[in-house]
């Protein structure tokens, strides 16, 4: 009698064998299934992120353009400096003082290397080494709040409000709070916004009315967490 | 005690006793045909088939059941010794004894069967063929060619054979018996069959349509590998009937055997 144990061994790996392939096809049928049971949810994701990508690629732009312009707007006293340095020193900033001696001519081949030089000229380093983070949020905040001027977006609203609290604007975050819960009143960030702009105001007891008013509406568990820490006064 | 599986391994042992003759429908038609042929008078019939589709078992039953009839004659190990073979062709056409230190005359012998032609009717049946050298077999034929004695000759379906058979036997035989390999119906009907022979029912039932299609599928219906896939399978089921004696699974025999079986016989490599 041979060794039963062992053929039993080498059956389990031929089983094995032969499942594997049909496995493979059963997890990608089941991935297919959740697929279209979930497309939804996976389609709103998937737009989800692509406009958030927009969104921030709008903003950049326009916050390109803004510096674009503060830099041209500082051009004229950073070139004073540089004429100073100009007369004290030899030939330290020969490069970044030329343009402002072309800019002077009627050449219009020198206005030009002007521009192109202007943008080379450090002065947007040594303005972007003086401005904070926040400086920059600010100006985004400013291009937005054109933007919405311009399209009356809610989204924007939205954005503003929770930019301008991020400033500890408070007052601005209010108002943008209300503006974007006025386009969309379901918006619960818009309620959270604007009760603790309040809270931050001073009014916590405004602020605490607000969560109130909106949870008896609506159940949210964010809302509820900063009820409570206003109530706390953990807020 | 003995398993309950042993008698019916033992049932799968192969081997061409007449006892194992199993009577399937396409066994019978070869039987039906090969008798006719007998009647006919023709010189040599040839078994064709490839191995284990029971040539020898169809040759040993023609034997059994016409030896008290007629003149036959079952040869079933060739004698590949040229000597000692017509030695007993010798003994079988005159019925006497040569002393071994003699050799047949053959010119002697065809005389012989010659003067015999209508006397007698010698039937002899000559097993694995191909295994007889070209020289024997011309002999054969010159034999057959007195009509007294009428060869049915076994032979493997190869393509080796299939010359042999062409070259030798092509213009002499007029009549050849093709046994195949069984078909699914058939492969069911010859396991049921071999077991409730020997009264082994509770097995034979629990033998379900999809255990023989997978015996048919490493077997392709050749009976001999059929008898070697049921002998190893229920010797697995003996080893698990031995092992667990008082859980009296009733489940032993299954796929999982046949495929273990299948494995230890090479017609699955894992």
């Amino acid at each position: 009698m041979y060794d039963v144990e062992a053929l039993e061994k080498e059956w389990k790996k031929y089983k094995r064998k032969k499942l594997l392939p049909w496995s493979s096809v059963i997890i990608f049928l089941i991935l297919i299934a959740a697929y279209i049971n979930n497309r939804e949810i996976i389609s709103q994701k998937i737009s989800n992120y692509f406009q958030e990508k927009n969104k921030q690629y709008l903003v950049s732009k326009e916050q390109n353009k803004t510096t674009n312009t503060v830099q041209k707007s500082v051009t004229v006293p950073q070139v004073t400096v540089n004429l100073i340095n100009e007369s004290n020193s030899t030939n330290s900033t020969t490069k970044s003082y030329k343009p402002m001696q072309i800019e002077l001519s009627d050449d219009p081949n020198a206005e030009k290397e002007h521009e192109r030089k202007y943008l080379e000229i450090i002065v947007t380093d040594k303005m972007s080494k003086s401005n904070n983070n926040s400086n920059e949020e600010l100006e985004t905040l400013e291009v937005v709040e054109k933007r919405y001027n311009q399209d009356n977006n809610y989204e924007d609203a939205l954005y503003l409000a929770q930019g301008y609290y991020k400033q500890e604007a408070y007052k601005k975050a209010q108002k943008w709070a209300l503006i974007s819960n006025n386009l969309n009143n379901s918006s619960e960030e818009s309620w959270l916004i604007f009760a603790k702009s309040k809270a931050k105001l001073g009014d916590y007891r405004a602020g605490e009315k607000i969560l109130e008013a909106y949870l008896k509406e609506n159940s949210s568990a964010k809302a509820e967490k900063l009820l409570k820490m206003m109530e706390s006064g953990n807020f | 005690m003995e398993s309950r599986y042993n008698p019916a391994k033992n049932v799968f042992i192969d081997s061409i006793e007449i006892d194992d003759y199993i009577a399937l429908d396409s066994s019978v038609a070869s039987y039906k045909q090969l008798l006719h042929s007998i009647e006919k008078p023709l010189k040599m019939i040839l078994v064709f088939g490839r191995p284990g589709t029971g040539k020898s078992i169809l040759l040993n039953y023609l034997y059994e059941n016409l030896k008290y009839q007629k003149d036959i004659h079952y040869f079933a190990t060739p004698t590949t010794n040229e000597k000692e073979f017509f030695h007993k062709i010798f003994k079988v056409i005159t019925k006497k004894d040569l002393p071994s230190n003699t050799r047949v005359n053959f010119s002697t012998l065809v005389d012989y069967c010659r003067d015999i032609h209508g006397k007698r009717e010698i039937i002899i049946l000559l097993d694995e063929a191909q295994m007889y050298s070209p020289e024997m077999m011309e002999r054969i034929r010159l034999l057959s060619d007195t009509r007294s004695v009428k060869f049915i000759i076994a032979l493997h379906k190869t393509d080796k054979e299939d010359l042999i058979a062409k070259e030798h036997f092509q213009s002499r035989i007029w009549e050849v018996v093709e046994l195949n390999n069984g078909t699914i119906e058939d492969i069911k009907n010859y396991i049921h069959k071999k077991l409730l022979k020997k009264n082994i029912f509770e097995i034979a039932n629990a033998i379900k349509n999809n255990h023989v299609s997978l015996i048919y599928k490493f077997t392709k219906g050749n009976y001999r590998e059929t008898n070697k896939l049921l002998f190893t399978v229920f010797e697995i089921c003996e080893y698990y009937d031995n092992k667990n004696k008082d859980s009296n699974d009733e489940t032993i025999f299954s796929k999982k055997i046949i495929e273990m079986a299948s494995i230890k016989l090479g017609f699955i490599n894992v």
